[in-house]
């Protein structure tokens, strides 16, 4: 009896004790806050004193160090490792502890609980808006004194100043944030072979229905129409379409819609439309480039060349069941020839090739420069020691040596040098993204793509010119590259329309206007704009959708007419005008680089 | 002396007796402040403005702004409308058919054949532990307009074009989503139910049969009124708990062309909240989700003490 009176009160006891335990959790959360707010503040009072850079600082690599890094790119959370671990212990005996909120399952409550503790990250790499946020909040380091001091992030040293005076918060003269994907060929050049939109069909169907030369989207829409018909279904009988979507990334209006804006020199961003004449116009302008796709796509319907299921069908079954399988016959985004565009079917003439529409001027950005919209950044609960290390990390990522680690890989084993000093990828370098390459033990041994970067952001983009071969990082990009990926489709093609790729095509028919990518450091919204955004946004992608799928003019006409009605009552109208002030520097700034 | 002694220790193990239940208590009255009373605290967030990372302050007291920003103009008066009326109408028609599942339970409790009432059992059953997300692939690949149904429909000649089941917009949305719920959950909630029927003294049927019952009979006087008190329990558990589960079906199953009739509040909190990080409107929104619960559960209350002279608060 005493024995079961001591077990049921110890087992009450513990009980307590653990409900308890559950309420001190938050205090010990507090007090990690308090913690990491001091240690900030301790932070700021070492990097004001110090001295501006005079020569490379002493840097021990006899410890090894674990950074942690808060990576809103990656698609791996844990430690790096196989042959980019090994590169990155060999040569500064570094190792990398990957945050990923993607990974994480909850982004948003990452990011909430990790700010809320004072402490992102050793490295943070965010969106510009964020960053902003972040700095604001005295979570991240100034750097000023020791970021110039390696030599190799010099080279960007126009690019990161400027966009440390356009972020507008933190001391005045401090470096906070390191843009990424900025590369060295100058703000207006582009070394991409293909825009980022464009009307692109399978190659033999194209040629099948005659190859007839196209002056209007009528005329594509037509040729389309020709293709579905006489090209009904894919090789396995199953029915194909001309046009297929997803609703699965709509935002503030349908993705797919907005990509196809850029057919008619219009970007959307936001509310608005920035257009090749470097002007900016409400996204519902009756005659920008968004109510311009959504009747090219509502005709298309109209014609029978929509998939019904659009609106309903996720990326994956889109991609999967559909794109894989050869039962769409017009891409837009340059990456979709990825799904079928292969040398084999090169070779049989099936590739998705740009079929040139004389009416459409395409606007398309130029490599990012200036930097991609992302940010490096430094924790602000580093201490000095471990700063140093840090941006000597960084460094080295802009030194041409990391960079060829992180954009052609391993000499030797992904690629070769030829005699001329230019690099040719091997098999294994050709097969690397498609098949599972075994790296020797030698350079770290496992999978290549285990082993491959796997913080999936760069300082410096690949499009960047490396000084040692004198031709972009991208393997994709090298002369031998090209060479290889010559097949019956490409040369057709190029007999056919006279030019190199479809951007020496484009540039000489004047059908493209390159515009600088401007990088300027742009507020997130406050929460009155955030919830107008929301709620206009989510309104504009529902109607459009409706509007594609609209029974007749008269039911297209009459959604649009009531989807501004509507969108006055969201306060629409307040939010253009933000979003024109907002982007106008974008703009401003665009106009001076192409002078 | 010794008989005050005596009452003395028996009052201070009365006490001490009292104190031990009260700890036997104290752990679940803890749990219930730590995790029902104390999130309430949350609700602060309706009255300031904010945005993370910035730390929280008063700086940001902005009063009740986010609830008339709700309200300010007749667009967003008719967007909170429909939204409320499509959470009342669906929990309206869920909980009138709640009796669904005990008809369900009584009649498979009448099949005679053991076997077969297992096999109905067991798969009617199964789609309760489905997750939403398959549910709503399953529903892609059967209804899309290349689908199971839609191929069936064209071979056999009814249709030429392919009917888009996904794309159907107007209320009768609200029945679509009420039929594909009562798929999922009716054979889990009937468990209930079975496990009450076979609690039912078997010496009443027997007397009934006596007397010349007919099964019909039987169910109508003995086995339902059986139940009734079971029936009404969940009945408060529904409502209590409805608002809570609603949200993810709506979130697989809503596209543009079903959104203004599926978008329950749930839904609508999720979708301002994610689409916008809009913290704040979003707990005030939620906050109006409380006052539609307390609404249905008082309803509800004075309903049971109106037909059954007992309330269960």
């Amino acid at each position: 009896m005493k024995a079961k009176r001591v077990l049921s009160l110890s087992l009450a006891a513990i009980m307590v004790a653990m409900s308890m335990l559950g309420c001190s959790q938050t205090d010990t959360a507090s007090s990690t806050a308090e913690g990491g707010e001091t240690a900030s503040a301790a932070g700021d009072a070492t990097s004001g004193g110090e001295e501006g850079g005079s020569g490379t600082p002493e840097v021990s690599h006899d410890e090894e160090v674990t950074f942690e890094i808060y990576d809103v790119a990656a698609n791996f959370q844990g430690e790096q490792v196989g042959w980019f671990g090994k590169v990155l212990k060999d040569e500064l005996n570094v190792k990398l502890n990957i945050i990923a909120p993607q990974v994480s399952g909850d982004a948003n409550s990452l990011y909430q609980t990790r700010t809320a503790s004072g402490n992102l990250g050793d490295i943070v790499i965010l969106d510009n808006a964020d960053m902003l946020d972040c700095v604001d909040s005295g979570l991240i380091m100034n750097i000023a004194d020791v970021v110039y001091s390696f030599g190799n992030l010099n080279e960007y040293q126009e690019q990161i100043d400027q966009f440390n005076q356009g972020m507008g918060v933190g001391d005045e003269g401090g470096i906070y944030a390191i843009p990424c994907n900025m590369n060295n060929n100058g703000p207006t050049a582009f070394v991409g072979e293909t825009v980022a939109s464009a009307p692109r069909v399978p190659w033999d169907y194209y040629v099948g229905v005659g190859a007839p030369e196209m002056k209007t989207t009528d005329d594509l829409l037509n040729m389309l129409k020709d293709m579905m018909e006489k090209y009904p279904t894919n090789s396995n009988g199953d029915p194909a379409y001309a046009i297929s979507m997803w609703p699965d990334w709509d935002g503030e209006s349908i993705a797919n819609a907005n990509l196809i804006a850029q057919w008619y020199g219009c970007m959307p961003y936001g509310a608005i439309l920035q257009t090749t004449e470097n002007t900016i116009i409400p996204l519902t302008d009756d005659e920008g480039g968004y109510k311009k796709a959504l009747d090219f796509l509502f005709k298309a319907n109209q014609m029978g060349l929509v998939d019904p299921d659009s609106a309903t069908q996720d990326w994956t079954t889109v991609c999967e069941t559909k794109m894989k399988q050869k039962r769409v016959y017009l891409f837009w985004y340059n990456w979709q020839n990825g799904f079928w565009n292969t040398p084999s079917h090169g070779e049989s003439r099936e590739n998705y090739m740009y079929v040139p529409v004389e009416e459409l001027h395409y606007y398309q950005q130029s490599d990012s420069y200036y930097g991609d919209g992302r940010v490096w950044g430094v924790g602000s609960s580093v201490d000095d020691n471990k700063k140093l290390r840090i941006v000597e990390f960084l460094d080295w990522l802009a030194s041409p040596e990391g960079l060829q680690y992180q954009h052609s890989s391993l000499e030797g084993f992904i690629y070769t040098v030829n005699d001329d000093g230019t690099y040719t990828l091997t098999q294994e370098g050709q097969d690397r993204f498609t098949a599972s390459i075994e790296v020797p033990e030698e350079y770290g041994g496992g999978y290549w793509s285990d082993g491959n970067d796997q913080i999936n952001q760069w300082i410096v983009g690949s499009a960047a010119k490396n000084p040692l071969t004198g031709e972009p990082y991208d393997p994709s990009l090298w002369a031998s590259t090209i060479e290889m990926n010559k097949t019956a489709t490409t040369n057709e093609w190029i007999e056919m329309f006279g030019a190199e790729n479809e951007v020496k095509y484009m540039e000489a028919h004047d059908e493209v206007t390159m515009l600088p990518n401007i990088n300027i450091p742009l507020p997130s919204d406050d929460t009155d704009i955030a919830l107008i955004r929301s709620q206009c946004g989510d309104l504009i992608s529902d109607t459009s959708w409706k509007m594609v799928f609209a029974a007749d003019q008269a039911a297209y006409d009459q959604l649009w007419t009531d989807l501004k009605t509507q969108l006055e009552g969201l306060g629409w109208d307040q939010l253009v005008e933000y979003d024109t002030e907002k982007y106008q520097p974008v703009v401003d700034a665009k106009i001076a680089a192409m002078e | 002396m010794k008989p005050a002694a005596t009452q003395k220790t028996l009052r201070n193990k009365k006490k001490w007796d009292s104190v031990k239940l009260f700890l036997y208590v104290l752990p679940f009255i803890l749990l219930v402040l730590v995790f029902s009373y104390y999130p309430l605290y949350g609700w602060v967030y309706a009255f300031f403005d904010y945005k993370p990372p910035r730390p929280f302050s008063w700086d940001d007291f902005v009063g009740l702004k986010w609830f008339a920003s709700l309200v300010e103009s007749d667009i967003k008066i008719q967007q909170i409308g429909q939204v409320l009326l499509n959470t009342f109408v669906m929990s309206g028609i869920s909980l009138g058919t709640s009796w669904l599942p005990m008809l369900f339970a009584v009649f498979m409790n009448e099949l005679r054949c053991v076997p077969f009432r297992k096999v109905v059992q067991t798969v009617t059953t199964l789609p309760n532990f489905i997750s939403w997300v398959l549910v709503y692939s399953i529903a892609f690949s059967m209804f899309n307009s290349t689908g199971m149904m839609n191929t069936l429909l064209s071979n056999m000649g009814v249709i030429s074009e392919p009917i888009l089941f996904l794309n159907q917009s107007g209320p009768g949305v609200w029945l679509t989503q009420w039929l594909w719920l009562t798929w999922k959950n009716l054979g889990w909630s009937s468990i209930m139910y079975i496990a009450a029927i076979s609690g039912i003294d078997a010496e009443l049927y027997e007397a009934a049969r006596v007397d010349g019952a007919t099964r019909m009979k039987m169910i109508w006087y003995i086995t339902i009124p059986c139940l009734l008190p079971t029936f009404f329990v969940l009945l408060m558990l529904n409502i209590a708990n409805f608002l809570n589960n609603g949200m993810e079906q709506y979130y697989v199953f809503q596209n543009s062309f079903n959104k203004q009739y599926i978008q329950v509040l749930d839904l609508y909190v999720f979708n301002t909240a994610m689409g916008a990080g809009s913290y704040s409107v979003s707990v005030a929104i939620s906050m109006l989700k409380s006052v539609v619960s307390v609404v249905l559960l008082v309803g509800a209350n004075t309903v049971s003490k109106l037909i059954r002279g007992e309330s269960f608060i």
